[in-house]
Parts: C-alpha cells; structure tokens; sequence
C-alpha cells in the first residue's frame, strides 16, 4: 500500500474511533431514557472501553437504577467528596442509601441540595431527613457486626471501595457508642485491631 | 509526492471531520443522559432502616427502581420522540430492547444468580459488535448479545422489608 492510501487509511480510522464512544454514550442515553437500563449499562461499558471518561459515571448511574447499588458504590469509585455534577451526585447518594451506607449518603446529599434544582433539592431533603431519623438512636452492637461483615464480604468478592465504605460506616456508628464497641477494628478496615496499620477510615 | 500531499491533507481533513462529528454526538449524548437523569431522579425504595441481628438473614427489600414510574416515563417520551426518530435509531433501540428482554428473562428463570457473569458475555458480545462498528457495520450487532440478566435480586444483603413511611416511624 502507498503512504498515500496509509495516510487515508490512517484518516478514516481515527475519525470513526472518536465517533465510535460517543455513539455508545448515546445510545446508552437513548436506552436510559426509555428505561432499558440494562441496555444503557451494556453501552456505557461499551463507550467506557472506549474511553469516554464519562461513561464510567453514567454506567454507575445505570447500576442504581438497576437496583444494584454496592456495584455502583463500587462504579462511582467511592463516596468521598463532592463531585462536579449535582445529579449524578444524587444518584450516588441514592446508591449510598439503599447500600445502607447512610452517614456516607447523608454526607453527599448535604453538597447536592443546593446544587441541584428544586425538585432533586427537595428529594435530597426528605432523604437527609429519613437518614438523621435513622441514625438518632445509639447504634446497635448488632448493626456494627453486620457493617463489619458487609466490610469483610466486599474485600472477599474484590470489591475494595464498597469494603472501605461498610467500614467507614461501621466506624462512625461504633464511635457514636459509650462502650465503642468494635471500634478500633473499624477503623482497621475490619481487621484485627492490633498490629494492623489503618486504611484511613475515619469516622 | 504531489499526491502524497494531497492525501495529507485529506486524511487530516478526514479526521477534523470525524472529531467535529464525534464532537456533536458527545454533546447530544451527554445532553440526552441528563435530561433523563434529571427525570428519572427517584427517591429510594424504603425510609432508611439500620440493620441488626433480626434483618440479619433475610434480603433486603429492594424493589426495582423505574418500574412503574420509569415505564410511564418511557411511554412520555416514546410518544414524544415518535415523531422524531429516524428509523434506524428505532430499530436498534428495539433490538436492544429485545435482546435485553431476553437476557432479563434468562437471568430470572436462574434465579437471578450470576448476573455479573451475564453481562461479561454480554459485554464481550458488545465489544465484538463494537469492533465491528468501527469497521463500518453499525452497533446492532453487539447489541444482539444482550444485556444480561439484571432484573433478578441483587447481591444478598441482610436486612427487613423496610416498613411503610406512614406506619413503620
């Protein structure tokens, strides 16, 4: 082939690359908005392979839709901080909360309120509202073991983020105990409590 | 040597072209993601429940999100981009949509298990239609692999049927 036919070759190739993950991200957005969240989330994986750096948030998105909330704690890549965008920050929240990782969902809910508009705002409210009531009572001895657990399953199926969340939580409400039952082992990340460094819980 | 200028000069225009293109498409896909986003932004399931001992063993009560809401917010939009859609984007929605329907089923009749596995082979299937779509044969065959089995329980997960926000506070 001559270094003319390449240099076209070269052309087209590259043309139809960069068009190939954006047309993944809008069919997975085509799919999401009638409701084929499994169709969407094939997509956005598709478009994520492809680097669409954006779809690895709408996959995660698709997840909670799903009603496969630890995976998309685990997709979004974590609960810390505030993210750019107001929306998909809610829908981390809503992860958050049907992952029973509450005081994380509280924490993300505080920054959307006044992010989103008046009716995600309101729904970020009576969520907030519904977890305080939760969480207004001392924590249960027994509520610290089943976060510990959920801590410990999440390292053993590979899925660290979810692991260190469980553990975080674990370690806020164990805090929140006179006797801080179990306290120094959430904050190991559920490990033994003794000669283990720590992974940077805090509660 | 003219000639290779030539081709230079149209493989980068080529490329600019397909950029710009690609360009266009990100913008509408990010726009249609959050207008649908924004739409289908539900509240979760139940209120807020800790788990104990007593939740300990049985699964969470974790309905589907956008069962019933999200299906008439499908048929809004259907009806409202009836008129808009070209009908290659049609067809490729409902093939998805079928094949998706089909993954989903199979999932449920096993129980809902496995449903990562599921969609690796969907994925796979995907990519393997993505690699054809770069070549210039279109999505729809990635798209026949499916989307795997999602619509089965999730991960057990200890916890009670949370109760009713009129009744359970």
């Amino acid at each position: 082939m001559t270094t003319s036919g390449l240099l076209v070759l070269l052309g087209l190739t590259l043309s139809a690359g960069g068009a190939g993950a954006d047309e993944h991200l809008l069919a997975g957005a085509r799919h999401f908005r009638e409701a084929r969240y499994a169709a969407a989330l094939v997509e956005f994986r598709v478009a994520q392979r492809l680097g669409a750096p954006e779809a690895t948030r709408y996959a995660a998105v698709s997840l909670v839709k799903l009603g496969r909330p630890e995976e998309a704690v685990e997709a979004f890549g974590g609960l810390d901080g505030q993210g750019p965008d107001a929306l998909v920050d809610y829908y981390r929240a809503v992860a958050a909360f049907e992952a029973r990782l509450y005081v994380a969902a509280h924490r993300i809910l505080a920054t959307v309120a006044d992010r989103a508009g008046p009716r995600i705002g309101e729904q970020a409210a009576r969520m907030r509202a519904d977890v305080e009531r939760a969480l207004h009572a001392e924590p249960a001895a027994a509520t610290i073991d089943w976060y510990l657990e959920q801590c410990s399953a999440g390292r053993g199926s590979g899925r660290p983020v979810l692991a260190a969340a469980y553990c975080r939580e674990a370690a806020f409400l164990s805090g929140r105990r006179p006797d801080g039952y179990r306290h120094a082992e959430a904050l190991h990340g559920g490990g033994p409590a003794s000669g283990q460094q720590g992974s940077g819980v805090k509660p | 040597m003219k000639t290779n200028w030539m081709c230079g000069v149209a493989a980068a225009g080529l490329i600019v072209a397909g950029r710009a293109g690609a360009q266009e498409t990100g913008d509408a896909a990010h726009k249609a993601m959050r207008d649908a986003m924004h739409d289908q932004a539900a509240m979760p399931a139940g209120p807020a429940a800790m788990p104990d001992h007593a939740t300990a063993a049985t699964a969470v009560h974790r309905p589907m999100h956008g069962t019933a809401d999200a299906a008439a917010q499908a048929a809004r939009h259907q009806a409202m981009h009836q008129g808009t859609k070209d009908a290659g984007a049609a067809a490729h929605t409902e093939a998805a949509n079928r094949a998706g329907m089909g993954a989903a089923m199979g999932g449920s009749m096993m129980g809902g298990q496995g449903h990562g596995d599921m969609h690796d082979a969907a994925d796979k299937a995907k990519m393997k239609g993505m690699h054809g779509g770069m070549m210039g044969s279109g999505t729809d065959g990635g798209m026949m692999g499916g989307s795997g089995g999602t619509t089965g329980p999730v991960t057990p997960m200890p916890g009670t049927p949370m109760p009713s926000r009129d009744t359970g506070k």
